[in-house]
């Protein structure tokens, strides 16, 4: 019977999910698979990824030597270089045997950040060829043939190069030698190196520091030679390109003229920050409305986000359906400073003032974006290299004038927000930025009709506040058609004050998650009442004044929680966050739950009044005193107040053995109170038998994580009725924090059977007070 | 309404016909005859298998028609299975290969794909021996090819 491993049609499936050392592996199991996975295992090749790290290099040594490796990496590419379609450049070698050997199917170049080798004048370049040509048994290095000279020495007019050293140029040149070479790309990207910007006297390249180590594809300034020899290269040679990307600080005037050089692509990356002043911005409205770029699907551009170039770009760009912007803190250049790479446009374009001015944009009509479906603002990552983004007094700025890092977030929605595009096809808003005012939401909702979904995480220190109220402006409740909401306050201080208000203004919230402060029990009661569809929910609560008091009054917060949790719609997953505290004795009271069918619930329930330790030592001692008589150890067994009472009736009665001190009476009645009360806790929890996660007590925090054990609580011990919660068939993870909790061998026994999870680790308390553990995780062994 | 499958070892299979829809040849032998009661033959199909297969069909009755995905990254995840399908993966190998070409061959598409994502996922990480001997593929090639692999090897593996 045949099997599968040799059906090519099933192979050629599994083939779909292996990974690139996988493929080299089966070229070498049989005949066959050696054919079948050989075009998958040369689709892509990376040089600096398993396994062409090692196809290419010879092991054991670290650099190996150069005229070997070359040999070997020709040779491979002459057998396997037709199965090529994408192929990443990581250093000389690679390219130059790139540009020997004909990639018939190449469709996508890749120049990757990797340090190259130090060293490469034109001539040393031109020289590695000739003993190539000599090492090489076929004298096919046809290129060599035809040509007297170093055959790229011309591909770019040698004034771009105005004053670069001659070794970048040469990489430059023999870049685009490889390019021209392969007419049939639709992929080319230079991935991003540092800031190749400086701000001495605004912009200005910095090749200095880099231009050893990477592969640059231009100078920054794109002089009149360069921009033509684009233009050519572009239009003539590579007409088929789809996506470009772009790492390198000369882009600022490529986003201008995409229209004219390349109208058939499909995705723009623009990784590095490049100028996008007045002037720059102005040049793109001007370019937009002469030829709008249609065909462009995909756009990310880092750079300052203003209003005037979210409107240029608007019209530049009408067919994108994917927008990001890398919003970089707001380097404000005079108006009149031309960046780079305009210089050859400014006689086309009336004068070289650059004044803002001299155009007026209709700044209040309402532009409309229909055809954005995602729109980001992403993260801002300091530039270890820029210096002026993370120096607050960089020196010597006469370009202009720069703001602190943290409220450049602000500016870049504020930037968004000042254009007046509404964006009716964005149903997910994601921004990494300051977390927006009550008023700057309201804008958001209108820039963002559709959008169900808003995502915001924030670094910085937010200085703004949710105070006011939101006005009902003139949008009704359908118009706010906010399911999901997700506020993350990750570093610095809340920013989040009174975003209560904003809440309650948002009747379809499904999923909510806010983290980082510390919400009004009351405002989250309001919230789960009026919310009838919640599904994941995260906050965390405001913790009552009375927190650390060991039996805890019935303070108003603790109360309100144990509301939210009967208020909860039957909808509710996941209940998660801090401060979720309920006393034992209100969750016990409390109205039958909607929500059974919660499957993640972080919970800290306190005001169990359990054995004080010397009450514990008294048991123990009791139980290991040597009396006979059977009713004494029932009695130490028995949990029913009732039935112990019996017990004890005919203890005293017959007064046989040990005669109980007040204290052993005291302990035993006392247990009999807790046992009694943390039975029926647990049988409240055992109701929700979807629980997959149960998160009990306090979460660590820098403030609680060596705080004693709290011994007000739950003990987790089958003496108190551990077995009530067998019915969580589906448990997976359970966490305890910081609670004094009595599991013994038994207990962990009964969890294996009944949960079938294991303990995975128990972290003993720093400060040791009573309390045994501060964390215990229990969970379900892989593959289970 | 339900449908009756009629395995290679002539068992006959009563299912709902939403269920039997989850396979397209099925679905489209049904669409060609139109209404009728009379048994589909699927001699191709042991009735082991098709026991499996309907199994994972009944769980995922109401899953929605998969979409033929755009195809820029040919390259998919296998780490992706549910965990549902992942426990019902968990068969011998003969079964596995066996529940595959009855997928292959009734047109199930997620079902052969989480079939392959199981069988790339064995692979993932093995080396030639390792694979040839968990599939038992007899190594043919010469003598002179394997000096080669041997020699490319010394070259590309590491130490």
């Amino acid at each position: 019977m045949p099997t599968i491993t040799h059906i090519p049609e099933i192979l050629h499936e599994i083939a779909r999910y292996l990974d690139p050392p996988s493929y080299f592996a089966c070229t070498k199991v049989c005949l066959q698979w050696k054919q079948l996975f050989t075009p998958y295992l040369w689709h892509t090749v990376d040089p600096s990824l398993p396994p062409f790290n090692r196809i290419f290099n010879r092991p054991g040594k670290r650099i190996p030597e150069r005229r070997r490796r070359l040999e070997r990496v020709l040779r491979l590419l002459r057998e396997f270089g037709g199965f090529v379609r994408e192929l990443v450049i990581t250093d000389n070698t690679v390219l130059l045997a790139a540009m020997e050997v004909r990639l018939e199917e190449l469709e996508g170049v890749r120049f990757r950040r990797v340090r190259l080798e130090d060293w490469k004048l034109e001539e040393e370049f031109w020289w590695e060829r000739r003993c190539l040509q000599d090492i090489t048994s076929t004298p096919s290095l046809s290129v060599v043939k035809t040509l007297d000279t170093c055959p790229w020495k011309d591909v770019i007019p040698r004034s771009v190069f105005h004053d670069w050293y001659e070794g970048p140029a040469a990489r430059t040149r023999a870049t685009w030698f490889l390019i021209r070479n392969n007419p049939g790309l639709k992929g080319l990207s230079f991935h991003k190196s540092w800031s190749s910007l400086k701000f001495e006297n605004g912009y200005q390249p910095d090749y200095t520091r880099n231009q050893g180590l990477y592969i640059m594809p231009l100078p920054l300034y794109l002089l009149d030679e360069a921009e033509s020899f684009l233009q050519e290269m572009f239009s003539t040679h590579i007409p088929e390109l789809k996506h470009l990307e772009m790492g390198h600080g000369i882009e600022g005037s490529l986003l201008n003229v995409l229209g004219k050089f390349l109208p058939k692509l499909e995705s723009f990356v623009q990784s590095e920050r490049v100028c996008l002043n007045g002037f720059a911005v102005r040049m793109l409205n001007e370019e937009a409305e002469r030829a709008p770029h249609r065909s462009l699907r995909r756009l990310v551009v880092k750079g300052e986000l203003s209003g005037d170039l979210v409107r240029g770009l608007v019209k530049a760009f009408p067919g994108v359906r994917e927008v990001e912007v890398q919003g970089v803190p707001r380097f404000i250049p005079d108006e009149s400073m031309i960046p780079p790479g305009f210089g050859n446009r400014l006689n086309r374009h009336g004068g070289g003032n650059g004044n803002g001015n001299s155009t007026t944009m209709p700044r209040k009509e309402v532009l409309e974006w229909p055809s954005v479906e995602s729109f980001t603002i992403s993260p801002y990552k300091p530039d270890p290299y820029d210096l002026a983004t993370i120096s607050k007094h960089s020196k010597g700025l006469t370009g202009g004038r720069y703001t602190k890092p943290h409220s450049a977030f602000n500016e870049n929605l504020g930037g968004l927000l000042d254009a007046r595009v509404r964006f009716q096809g964005v149903t997910h808003f994601k921004g990494s930025i300051t977390l927006p005012s009550a008023d700057m939401f309201q804008q958001l909702f209108w820039a963002f009709p559709a959008t169900t979904r808003i995502e915001c995480s924030s670094r910085g220190r937010g200085e703004i506040s949710f105070a006011d109220n939101l006005g009902d402006n003139d949008y009704n409740i359908e118009q706010r058609p906010i399911q999901e909401l997700a506020l993350r306050n990750i570093i610095g201080i809340a920013s989040l004050q009174g975003v209560e208000s904003l809440l309650s203004w948002m009747p379809h919230l499904v999923d909510i998650e806010i983290s980082g402060y510390e919400l009004d029990a009351a405002a989250v009661l309001e919230v789960v009442r009026d919310c009838r569809r919640l599904r994941n929910v995260w906050f965390d609560l405001k913790k009552p004044d009375d927190y650390y008091e060991e039996e805890g009054g019935t303070s108003l917060a603790f109360q309100v929680m144990v509301d939210i949790l009967v208020e909860c719609p039957e909808t509710l997953k996941s209940l998660r966050g801090r401060g979720h505290i309920v006393l034992a004795q209100d969750l016990v009271e409390s109205q039958e739950w909607e929500c059974k069918g919660v499957e993640e619930l972080d919970i800290e329930i306190f005001g169990v009044p359990r054995l004080t330790k010397g009450q514990e030592e008294v048991l123990d001692a009791l139980s290991k005193l040597n009396t006979d008589t059977i009713a004494k150890q029932q009695l130490l067994q028995e949990k029913d107040v009732d039935a112990a009472e019996q017990i004890r009736d005919r203890l005293r009665q017959f007064g046989h053995g040990h005669e109980l001190t007040s204290a052993e009476t005291e302990a035993l009645d006392r247990r009999l109170v807790s046992y009694a009360i943390q039975r029926k806790v647990y049988q409240r929890l055992g109701e929700l038998t979807q629980l997959k996660r149960l998160t009990f007590g306090r979460q660590s925090d820098y403030l609680t994580r060596f705080a004693p054990a709290r011994l007000d609580t739950l003990e987790f011990s089958l003496a108190s009725g551990l077995a009530e919660l067998g019915a969580l068939r589906c448990l997976r993870e359970v966490e305890f924090f910081g609670i004094d909790l009595l599991m013994e061998e038994r207990e962990m026994e009964w969890v294996e059977q009944m949960w079938g999870l294991k303990e995975e680790s128990r972290e003993q308390i720093g400060l040791r007070y009573g309390g045994r553990y501060w964390y215990t995780c229990l969970k379900r062994a892989e593959g289970n | 309404m339900t449908v009756i499958l009629v395995s290679s070892d002539n068992q006959d299979f009563k299912v709902d016909k939403e269920v039997a829809e989850r396979s397209i040849l099925i679905k489209n032998m049904l669409e060609d005859v139109g209404e009728s009661d009379s048994p589909i033959p699927l001699p191709n199909v042991t009735s082991a298998v098709l026991t499996k297969v309907i199994e994972y069909c009944e769980h995922h009755r109401n899953d929605p028609v998969q979409v033929p995905e755009e195809t820029d990254d040919p390259r998919k995840r296998s780490n992706d299975i549910e965990e549902w399908d992942m426990k019902f993966m968990q068969v011998d190998q003969e079964m596995l290969f066996e529940i595959i070409l009855a997928a292959n061959y009734l047109d199930i598409k997620p079902l052969l794909d989480v079939g392959c994502k199981t069988v790339a996922n064995i692979i993932k990480g093995k080396t030639p021996e390792e694979i040839r001997k968990a599939f038992n593929i007899v190594n043919d090639f010469t003598p002179e090819e394997e000096a080669q692999i041997k020699k490319e090897n010394e070259w590309a593996e590491d130490r």
